[in-house]
């Protein structure tokens, strides 16, 4: 009787020990848990889109965090690099080197930072433009309105941070980052959303004899800038400047562009 | 992506706020710390992050003094501060591509906590792994007072690292 309710207990220990999925021969399972690094606590909410990414020489793997933790079932054993990616809002501030085997769990801080992304592009007359979408461009452009997620530790809502975006050519350096035809509109709507406009943007960067040149049919990558208020006549100090994917093709009208 | 580049230091050059100081050059010192420096410029083990270890105030006689033991005199008293940085492993530059990835931004500021005035240095860098030095002048004002002195380590302008410690001067 006593072997037996020894056996039981035994058994039920090690289902209670075994938290994570069970790992195949050969492989190891790894669980994430991630952390704010200033309060500890664990970042739950799913507006951030935080992916963790385990790469090593040979393989690499992906997992989105969900509920504050990311679980990789089955993981070829070896040495890897753990890395974050995010819509917005934190930052890997360590080096997470790890050894996958067996079934292991970790906790990764991540800091929080400004910082914005976006989630919607439109364009006036013509609605939302996906990623990989195509921008009919008029003579005299299109007005862009972008609109997505913000925070700012430095500069909290309801300050009037600004907000810049740039539909950068493949080529920046050659072909530029377009044409605004006036003056970005932009701001925060909510303590966490903002919004943005540009008038009369074409994708084009130079005017020779009252026409935009230098014109570009696609884009990969959105240039972005927060910054504090202007104050008192004084340009506002940047809080991020970073780079967000965003493939966009353009279809010119002919004989475009005016700026 | 070189327009950016050239963009950031002439905006981080442009930054420096006190005239009359010499260059503030960070310098790469390796993965040793090397014949006498100090003993918590050294990293705790298995440091992880891009850490400023420890900030040293030397006096114009080369001796290590601590913030709130500064002098004031007749002139004022030009002290040099030592920024000790360390760099794991894995977070070296250049990382990915990029502007915003391929350099940091050090700031330096001094503000008196009476008046909140005051100035800064700020420029870009790249850490080696191991341990990198800044070394910049700390001026201190020829009146008895406090002053908050900053010292942050920036990527794409936001906080990686940071120290923060209080200089009182006094008779």
């Amino acid at each position: 009787m006593a072997r037996r309710i020894l056996l039981a207990v035994l058994i039920a220990g090690g289902l209670a020990c075994d938290s994570l999925p069970t790992a195949p021969s050969g492989s190891a399972s790894l669980r994430v848990q991630v952390i704010d690094d200033l309060t500890r606590q664990p970042i739950a909410d799913p507006v951030y889109r935080i992916e963790l990414l385990l790469t090593s020489a040979n393989n690499s793997y992906a997992q989105p965090v969900v509920n504050g933790s990311a679980t990789f079932p089955s993981v070829a054993e070896g040495e890897y690099r753990l890395n974050t990616a995010a819509l917005f809002g934190y930052l890997q501030v360590d080096v997470v080197n790890v050894r996958a085997e067996k079934s292991q769990t970790l906790t990764l801080a991540l800091a929080p930072i400004d910082d914005f992304g976006v989630e919607q592009i439109s364009v006036d007359g013509q609605g939302t433009i996906p990623v990989g979408g195509t921008i009919a461009i008029p003579m005299r452009g299109v007005t862009l309105r972008m609109r997505g997620k913000y925070q700012s530790p430095r500069s909290p809502w309801p300050a009037k941070n600004s907000f810049a975006a740039s539909v950068a050519s493949p080529n920046p350096e050659v072909d530029g980052f377009g044409h605004e035809g006036g003056r970005t509109d932009s701001g925060p709507v909510s303590p966490g959303e903002f919004e943005l406009a540009i008038p009369n943007w074409t994708p084009c960067s130079r005017i020779v004899e009252g026409r935009l040149v230098s014109c570009y049919t696609n884009a990969d990558t959105l240039m972005l800038t927060m910054s504090t208020p202007f104050e008192r006549g004084f340009g506002g100090s940047p809080l991020i400047r970073k780079y967000q994917k965003w493939a966009l093709k353009f279809d010119l009208a002919p004989g475009c562009c005016l700026p | 992506m070189r327009r950016w580049l050239v963009l950031v230091c002439v905006l981080a050059s442009a930054c420096g706020g006190d005239a009359n100081h010499t260059p503030v050059t960070p310098t790469p010192i390796g993965l040793s710390l090397p014949p006498g420096a100090p003993g918590d410029a050294a990293a705790k083990p298995d440091t992880t992050r891009i850490t400023i270890t420890t900030v040293e105030i030397i006096g114009p006689d080369g001796v290590r003094v601590t913030p709130d033991r500064l002098k004031i005199t007749p002139t004022a008293v030009s002290y040099n501060m030592r920024v000790w940085i360390f760099c794991p492993q894995g977070l070296e530059g250049p990382q990915g591509s990029g502007w915003n990835t391929e350099i940091l931004e050090y700031q330096i500021r001094k503000s008196s906590t009476a008046t909140n005035t005051g100035g800064a240095f700020s420029g870009g860098l790249r850490l080696e792994v191991g341990y990198t030095v800044i070394e910049a002048p700390l001026v201190m004002t020829t009146r008895p007072g406090q002053e908050r002195v900053t010292t942050e380590i920036l990527r794409n302008y936001a906080v990686i690292a940071r120290n923060e410690f209080t200089a009182v001067s006094s008779e």
